[in-house]
């Protein structure tokens, strides 16, 4: 049974569910790991696909099972994915450090503050991206059976 | 951390036993795959490597995986203090906006300009606005309310996934135990086989084997 139904169901108003709801706001959101130099999969980076395909394989072993491979592959992907966040994240404090600079820098003592001020709302983003790639990699290392 | 590290290293140094950084160091491929560290510009590259090969002096990890799990565990922990200096950072910020933005709007831009000129002189410059300092304190943190808030949440969460690579090297390593063991039974039936009972072929020329019960010579 939907969410609507059961509200409707008990005379409740329905309740609209997150997110954008317009398809102008939708492709909007759809944008939003780019905007941090993310996208949705570092598939489309041959850099960090080449990375990662090096990681699984150094997690596999010698001579393992095509489905052993294949499970340190998602594993590595995901890690990669991770390390990728972590580096955004850094970098984008040291963005907003940048744009505090010049002559209305603050002084020296106020620089960390103002500059994790500025990237704060961001930074928030990020977190729930590293969230959602930790979850998946501890997903894909249950599938290696490393943690059962 | 530091608790297991630090006695341990300190112990082996009295004794005149130098660590070498290079065994605890990641192998020369791990240490490619792992990249550049996530640091910011203003963060230290020894010091990050230095607690690197520390953490690794204490868990030390004996195949890739438990590398990448000990690496998660020391980006984490970074990231941690990054965020409780970054806390108190954007208070710090936050007091010295509140305190010039008053200043400025209460026509004050004599005695903003005071402050500039002679930062030591702030306890003067308050006296004449007649609000103390623990007054814009707590009016600074009602300006940032949101951010100390968000990263406690960030930080707990930190912490939670800091401590679970810690279990997910332990649960690793019983894996590993529980498949030796698993194994054990057939190494250990094929050490103590009987080889009288293997045919082993015929000895060679000169070099007959006893019967079995004859006296030796």
């Amino acid at each position: 049974m939907t969410a609507e139904a059961n509200s409707a169901a008990s005379g409740e108003r329905p309740q609209r569910r997150g997110g954008p709801h317009t398809p102008g706001g939708k492709r909007r959101a759809a944008r939003n790991s780019f905007r941090h130099g993310l996208s949705l999969s570092i598939a489309g980076d041959p850099a960090l696909c080449a990375r990662a395909e090096r990681l699984a394989a150094a997690i596999a072993g010698k001579d393992p099972s095509g489905e052993r491979l294949e499970q340190c592959r998602i594993f590595a992907h995901a890690q990669v994915d991770m390390w990728r966040v972590r580096l955004a994240r850094a970098a984008l404090i040291d963005l907003a450090a940048a744009r505090n600079g010049g002559s209305d820098a603050p002084p020296d003592a106020q620089r960390d503050g103002a500059a994790l001020l500025a990237a704060w709302p961001q930074l928030v983003r990020l977190e729930r991206y590293e969230r959602r790639a930790h979850s998946r990699r501890d997903r894909a290392a249950r599938l290696l059976d490393f943690l059962q | 951390m530091t608790a297991t590290t630090e006695p341990a290293v300190a112990a082996l140094a009295r004794e005149g036993v130098t660590i070498p950084s290079a065994p605890w160091a990641p192998p020369a491929g791990i240490a490619d795959l792992f990249g550049r560290p996530p640091l910011v510009a203003a963060e230290d590259p020894d010091a990050y490597q230095a607690w690197l090969r520390r953490v690794a002096l204490a868990i030390r990890p004996e195949d890739p995986f438990e590398w990448v799990l000990l690496k998660d565990y020391v980006d984490i922990a970074w990231e941690i203090i990054r965020l409780r200096c970054g806390k108190a950072a954007m208070l710090d910020c936050a007091r010295a906006r509140t305190f010039q933005d008053f200043l400025r709007q209460s026509g004050g831009l004599l005695l903003l300009k005071q402050l500039h000129d002679n930062p030591g002189a702030k306890a003067a410059v308050l006296a004449q606005t007649g609000v103390s300092e623990q007054t814009f304190a707590a009016g600074a943190v009602a300006t940032v309310l949101d951010q100390p808030e968000q990263a406690d949440r960030i930080i707990a969460a930190a912490e939670e996934r800091r401590s679970a690579k810690l279990k997910d090297i332990d649960q690793h390593r019983n894996n590993l135990a529980k498949r030796l063991r698993g194994a054990h039974p057939d190494i250990v039936d094929a050490e103590f086989e009987d080889l009288r009972s293997v045919d082993v072929g015929a000895p060679p020329r000169g070099r007959e084997m006893p019967a079995a019960g004859a006296r030796n010579p």
